[in-house]
């Protein structure tokens, strides 16, 4: 079924059938004579350089290039540089922070068992005696000497 | 009874453009001088100016050509050269808008969407002494009714009435649904209504 030709009388389409059949009054359009050849030699023309050697190609080739090859390029070589000075600017292993840290805990373990066996010889020593005379253990009052009258 | 005979038989330029598509040049000519007045015809009417016609319509045909390797008739030729019809004139919309928006001139007639329904009614009013327009009036004023549609109307309403089209292959060649279409040739048909009442209800044929 073609849009003009409604079937159905009472659609607002087959209303507006008379406006329809006025476009009628439109010119069916004839192309100049030489509209032909001049789109075949076109056509022609677009072939030859299509198929030209280092004409198209180049430039989807370049431009895809553009597209992502150079920027895919550009975070490389970002990643590279800084991966380069990163190197270049280290401390060496000695003078950066936590470097030795073996070292380091085997120091902190060493004094572990020092104090440990301070601890155990402080343990097994006998317990103080009390001073004689005295039937607490301390010490005799100083004292005093004699005031100069 | 060959396939290609049997596509012939059916759809001629579809057997046509299968020659093409294998590199004959001279079915190729064959398709630009079976086409050409058609394409013309159409751009004619969508863009208002008959050179600018001509060359969309080479345009259709330079695109035809560099798809020809992927040509396979799935569908009717038709349909085909009229999707690419429409795409070409989207492009030259796309031009037009991108003009319009650098502040450049326009050379085409393709967004001739703005002319008022005002002045296209004044013409087809009784303004007009006798009201009796000859042949070449009514031409005008149908043409400037045409314009004053939107380009997706226009484009419909030029497929429906000169390509005899289909609502599916109106839709096909739009990109658009068949209820999509049928609104779409709805409301162009009411705005032809309004702007062509006068002339409608005189009987001019």
């Amino acid at each position: 079924m073609t849009p003009g030709a409604d079937a159905h009388p009472e659609t607002p389409a087959a209303a507006l059938g008379a406006a329809w059949n006025l476009l009628d009054a439109l010119p069916r359009s004839s192309s100049t004579p030489s509209m032909t050849s001049t789109t075949l030699e076109m056509v022609a023309a677009s072939a030859a350089a299509v198929h030209a050697p280092g004409s198209q190609r180049p430039v989807t080739f370049w431009r895809s290039i553009m597209h992502w090859a150079l920027p895919a390029a550009a975070v490389i070589g970002g990643l590279f540089l800084g991966f380069i000075l990163g190197r270049a600017t280290l401390p060496p292993p000695e003078r950066r922070p936590g470097g030795n840290l073996l070292e380091r805990i085997e120091q902190l373990e060493q004094q572990q068992r020092e104090q440990r066996g301070r601890a155990e010889e402080w343990k097994r020593r006998p317990p103080l005696s009390p001073q004689p005379g005295r039937p607490n253990g301390r010490p005799a009052p100083r004292e005093m000497p004699a005031q100069p009258r | 009874m060959t396939v290609a005979s049997e596509l012939a038989a059916v759809d001629p330029s579809a057997a046509i453009m299968l020659r093409v598509h294998d590199g004959d040049a001279e079915a190729f000519e064959q398709l630009v001088a079976l086409w050409q007045d058609r394409l013309v015809t159409l751009f004619r009417h969508h863009t208002g100016d008959h050179s600018t016609a001509e060359d969309l319509a080479q345009e259709v045909f330079l695109r035809v050509y560099r798809a020809r390797a992927g040509y396979k008739p799935t569908a009717k030729f038709s349909t085909w050269i009229h999707t690419i019809a429409n795409n070409v004139a989207s492009d030259l919309r796309q031009r037009a808008y991108r003009r319009r928006e650098h502040g450049m001139p326009m050379n085409v007639s393709a967004s001739s969407s703005a002319i008022g329904l005002e002045q296209i009614a004044v013409a087809a009013s009784g303004q007009r002494p006798a009201r009796q327009a000859d042949r070449g009036e009514l031409q005008d004023v149908v043409q400037e009714a045409i314009r004053g549609l939107s380009d997706n109307q226009r484009m419909a309403v030029l497929l429906a009435k000169f390509e005899q089209c289909s609502y599916d292959e109106i839709a096909a060649a739009m990109g658009l649904t068949v209820p999509a279409v049928k609104s779409l040739l709805f409301r162009a048909r009411e705005q032809l209504r309004e702007m062509l009442g006068p002339y409608e209800r005189e009987g001019h044929r």
